[in-house]
């Protein structure tokens, strides 16, 4: 520990109360004698206009900052599948896929959905919804994992999914991609 | 007896996986813990998947513990579904309207971790924990009863930041060192450091040798904010007194708070406010705007103002500088608040007369 943190930690006086009582009647009363000679408050620049300025600055590349551009549907389509998985998340979330969400995606490809209905199963989610982060082509593979609702594909697979808390998820789907693409 | 820990994400440096590191340590001393996330460090690998929860708790007995920081829908189904009581520790969620002019994905997550709100408390859970008062009576407005609520703050670093010792560069602690200001934490437009800039046009003028830096790192989303505080920096003309550190790791942030003569905390949303804590242990006053949790954490330890002229920050500051007794008086202030109500061992006794009263966890060996 530092001399200053162990100051720091010293016991409080009583005068503190006072102090501080003192020093900030004092504040106040300067305050109020600037206000009385220089008027309220005016801000010397506008926010807005700054902001707006601000936006109009290009953001730095992914490039710029050392970042490899984003994987498009056909790079992920090539990949093996725990890489595919691995990288599906790293596009769409920004992030790793969690063990439970690794073994969930293996799963489903195990049991053949296909990798668009799983890049759109990702892509939809509340968390992909709030990352955004655009990829064409992944309509058809919405539409296949809206099919694995059907009674035609058996139960065992509708059992899998329903194990994988991904009913909601799926009515969830329905409806951000009906907002998302009208 | 077993409680399952649960955050949507579990990282090193975030306080909100601080306060749940700190209760799993304390909770340690009564039954079998077990952290759980969605997205976590790879480096913690003492951390399961949030599917696996339903594995762990199995008996009445046990609890779940999740902390709200952002809405995650898949484990609140979870629980429902558990035999066991479930307890939520609420760490607020930044209202959306702040990142509208800056980024779609900040907005859209913190309006659906904020619409999840009124269901959360509709919830059949056991009890709501709040870190601050100001939390609580969100919860409370809408709807919660507070019968079934307490606050209870949020575990923390900074015995990690008492017992690392700092990185010093470029004679940044010598003894002879101008005076800093200092502003801790993300640059969020939430934070408003916008205002805090203003006010230190109006210091700076008078102290030109002063320096503020603004210590915290900036997500790439948020770059449009940044990009408007360095323009904002340069229409001031206080570009030479200013420093964006960048993020920091442990050492570097004692370093920053030893050479800080004080701590501005303008932010116009904080659900608690951490900093003003490890200001406080570390002895350094606080000032800042009031009419968020800072209010209550902050207590009579420091100096607050309304946010709506920034020379009153500005002459704050001034006294600061030319009256060291009234440094001293909040410095000795701070400490004596962050040892009764803030430091680790004050929250322990605070979580275990909680845990006893509501929740029937013998917690004898802490109380």
């Amino acid at each position: 520990m530092t001399i200053r943190a162990e100051g720091a930690l010293q016991e409080a006086s009583d005068t503190g109360d006072a102090a501080l009582e003192r020093f900030s009647s004092q504040i106040a009363s300067r305050h109020q004698q600037r206000v009385a000679s220089e008027g309220p408050y005016v801000p010397p620049v506008s926010d807005s206009e700054l902001l707006a300025e601000a936006k109009l600055q290009p953001a730095p590349t992914p490039e710029a900052v050392g970042a490899a551009p984003p994987l498009q549907l056909g790079d992920l389509l090539r990949l093996g599948d725990a890489e595919f998985v691995e990288q599906a998340y790293l596009t769409l979330l920004k992030r790793p896929p969690d063990a439970g969400g690794r073994a969930a995606c293996v799963s489903l490809l195990d049991l053949g959905c296909s990798r668009r209905a799983v890049l759109a199963m990702l892509r939809y989610s509340p968390e992909g919804r709030s990352r955004a982060q655009p990829m064409a082509g992944l309509i058809p593979g919405l539409a296949d994992l809206l099919a694995y609702k059907a009674p035609v594909l058996g139960g065992a697979l509708r059992l899998a999914v329903n194990l994988l808390f991904l009913n909601t998820w799926i009515r969830d789907l329905r409806a951000a991609a009906r907002r998302e693409n009208p | 007896m077993k409680i399952a820990l649960f955050s949507p994400t579990l990282v090193k440096a975030d306080a909100v996986s601080n306060d749940v590191f700190g209760a799993a340590r304390v909770l340690d001393s009564v039954a079998e813990v077990k952290l759980f996330a969605n997205a976590w460090d790879p480096e913690l690998n003492h951390v399961s998947a949030y599917t696996e929860i339903p594995e762990f708790i199995t008996s009445p007995q046990d609890l779940l513990l999740i902390h709200y920081s952002i809405g995650f829908e898949p484990v609140n189904q979870i629980a429902r579904q558990l035999p066991s009581r479930t307890v939520v520790k609420y760490h607020n969620v930044t209202p959306p309207a702040f990142f509208a002019d800056y980024d779609q994905d900040y907005y859209r997550a913190c309006k659906g971790g904020r619409d999840q709100l009124p269901s959360l408390v509709e919830e059949p859970f056991e009890f709501f924990l709040s870190d601050s008062d100001f939390n609580q009576q969100e919860l409370i407005t809408l709807g919660l009863d507070a019968g079934r609520s307490a606050v209870l703050a949020p575990f923390h670093q900074v015995d990690g930041l008492l017992e690392t010792s700092p990185a010093e560069e470029d004679g940044s602690l010598a003894t002879e060192r101008p005076f800093t200001a200092t502003a801790v934490g993300r640059l969020a437009p939430n934070k408003n450091l916008h205002y805090l800039l203003e006010v230190w046009a109006d210091f700076v003028a008078d102290f030109p040798s002063a320096e503020l830096r603004l210590v915290g790192k900036c997500d790439d989303r948020l770059d449009a904010y940044r990009r408007f505080l360095a323009l904002k920096v340069d229409r001031l003309g206080i570009g030479d007194s200013v420093t964006l550190t960048g993020p920091v790791s442990l050492r570097q942030l004692k370093a920053e708070y030893l050479r800080a003569n004080v701590l501005c905390v303008t932010s116009r949303h904080e659900g608690f406010c951490v900093p003003a804590i490890e200001a406080m242990a570390l002895g350094v006053p606080v000032i800042g705007c009031r009419g968020t949790a800072l209010d209550e954490t902050l207590g009579d330890a420091g100096i607050l103002w309304p946010g709506n002229d920034p020379r009153l920050l500005g002459e704050t500051l001034k006294a600061i500088a030319e009256n060291p007794e009234l440094a001293a008086a909040m410095v000795a202030k701070g400490a004596q608040r962050y040892r009764a109500s803030f430091s680790n061992e004050a929250i322990a006794v605070r979580m275990a007369e909680l845990f006893n009263q509501h929740l029937g966890v013998n917690f004898e060996r802490l109380v």
